[in-house]
């Protein structure tokens, strides 16, 4: 009998992760043995797609007991898993599991870490309490049904093309590798302005639009050019482009897509959303698929 | 940085500072001289372990630092929280005065970095 613990609690580092057998793993599963049913109110939803603690998960590697799943997870001290909906037979094998003395005890974090644990187990509880009974829906806004879908992953996940592609390409959906620049595939240069960089860009095919007022146009799909105004030397510009479900979404350089701005609200308006330092709105502009060349 | 062995020619390690600040334009970048890299290394030999997750940078202005060398090595510096990532090992550990941190962008050339990174630290 041998089972797998994992304190399910990172984003970015391997979880701690843990194998036990033999009677340590017995004694473990026996304490986890689902007892009581848990009541409705207490059947709150297990968010996993936050950040920090968020349980820790059991996989059984070999024979399986009766009564638990082969994978299942003890978070806030409910056990939630493919029928499971109970509390465990041991009210603390949660705090066992998450303590120095647990099953963890040989990768020897340091006190330090624990207490961090003890906060995050806290901050889960609570966060179980608030979490909605529905997933949050974006309020209802007009599709764009000729825009490119938001696909986060594809952009972030290839270091190439994370890297390799910044706002301009990803405004225009364009992948060049190249860090395209507006007005390079064209030989039109800027410097940085509004005024150039506009055109640099309508050099490259993108259609000036500067009065749609936010709306979808009927081909193509809109983009919004913003400058962060400074001395000639240290000024830069960037994208934004309008999504299918008619929100906006951004790629900051060679760092990931993302549809939140820099105070993490979904961009409804580019003119309106926390820019940072790009305070000056420009343009929008309109792409037409298959109408541009960048470089 | 040098490393030999018997038989193979002598191979500098070179190392690149940078600073994650456009969106546009390419990133300002810059050589760091070897002194320094090699405070910075022996720094880093001092930091903790950092425990959760990273802080996250916002999406435009100042993202942070960057230091990578020829041997393929990087590292990422914001907010207190240093990253290096070398082949597929990623280890993060806490830059709590953010002199690591500090310390690279120091290292940028005159008139290198944008006006609004002066208050990022």
């Amino acid at each position: 009998m041998a089972i797998r613990i994992t304190l399910d609690m990172f984003s970015g580092l391997p979880n701690p992760q843990v194998v036990v057998d033999g009677d340590q793993a017995n004694e473990i599963l026996r304490r986890l043995r689902p007892d009581s049913e848990l009541g409705l109110s207490e059947r709150l939803p297990a968010p996993v797609s936050v950040l920090g603690y968020r349980g820790v998960i059991i996989e059984q590697l070999d024979r399986k007991v009766r009564d638990l799943p082969s994978t299942f997870r003890v978070a806030n001290g409910h056990l939630i898993g493919e029928g499971l909906r109970h509390s465990p037979r041991d009210e603390g094998v949660e705090d066992f599991l998450c303590s120095p003395t647990g099953p963890f005890r040989p990768l020897q974090l340091p006190e330090a870490a624990w207490i961090d644990i003890r906060k995050q187990i806290l901050s889960y509880a609570k966060l179980r309490q608030e979490w909605p009974r529905r997933p949050p829906r974006e309020s209802r806004r007009r599709r764009c049904e000729c825009a490119p879908l938001y696909e986060p992953a594809w952009w972030n996940n290839d270091l190439n093309r994370l890297w390799h592609n910044n706002c301009y390409n990803y405004s225009t959906n364009y992948r060049t590798d190249t860090f395209a620049q507006p007005g390079r595939a064209s030989g039109v240069t800027h410097n940085v302005t509004c005024p150039t960089t506009t055109p640099a860009a309508v050099a490259d095919g993108l259609i000036n639009t500067p009065g749609p007022k936010n709306r979808c146009p009927r081909e193509g799909h809109l983009v919004a050019l913003v400058v962060y105004p400074t001395t000639a030397v240290f000024r830069d510009y960037h994208w934004y482009r309008k999504g299918r479900n008619g929100y906006w979404t951004h790629k900051p350089g060679g760092t990931p897509a993302t549809n939140v701005d820099n105070g993490g609200n979904l961009i409804s308006d580019p003119r309106t959303a926390n820019r940072g330092p790009y305070t000056i709105f420009c343009t929008f502009m309109v792409v037409m698929h298959g109408h541009i060349k960048l470089r | 940085m040098a490393t030999s062995s018997s038989g193979e020619p002598t191979r500098v390690e070179k190392w690149r500072g940078g600073a994650s600040v456009y969106s546009g334009r390419p990133d300002p970048e810059w050589d760091v001289d070897q002194v320094l890299v090699k405070r910075l290394l022996e720094m880093w030999e001092q930091l903790e372990q950092w425990h959760g997750p990273p802080p996250q940078p916002p999406g435009l202005g100042y993202r942070g630092v960057v230091l990578w060398s020829s041997e393929r090595k990087r590292f990422s510096a914001y907010e207190g929280a240093v990253k290096l990532t070398a082949g597929n090992s990623v280890l993060v550990r806490r830059d709590t005065g953010r002199d690591f941190e500090r310390l690279i962008l120091q290292s940028a050339p005159p008139n290198t970095l944008p006006p609004f990174v002066a208050g990022a630290l």
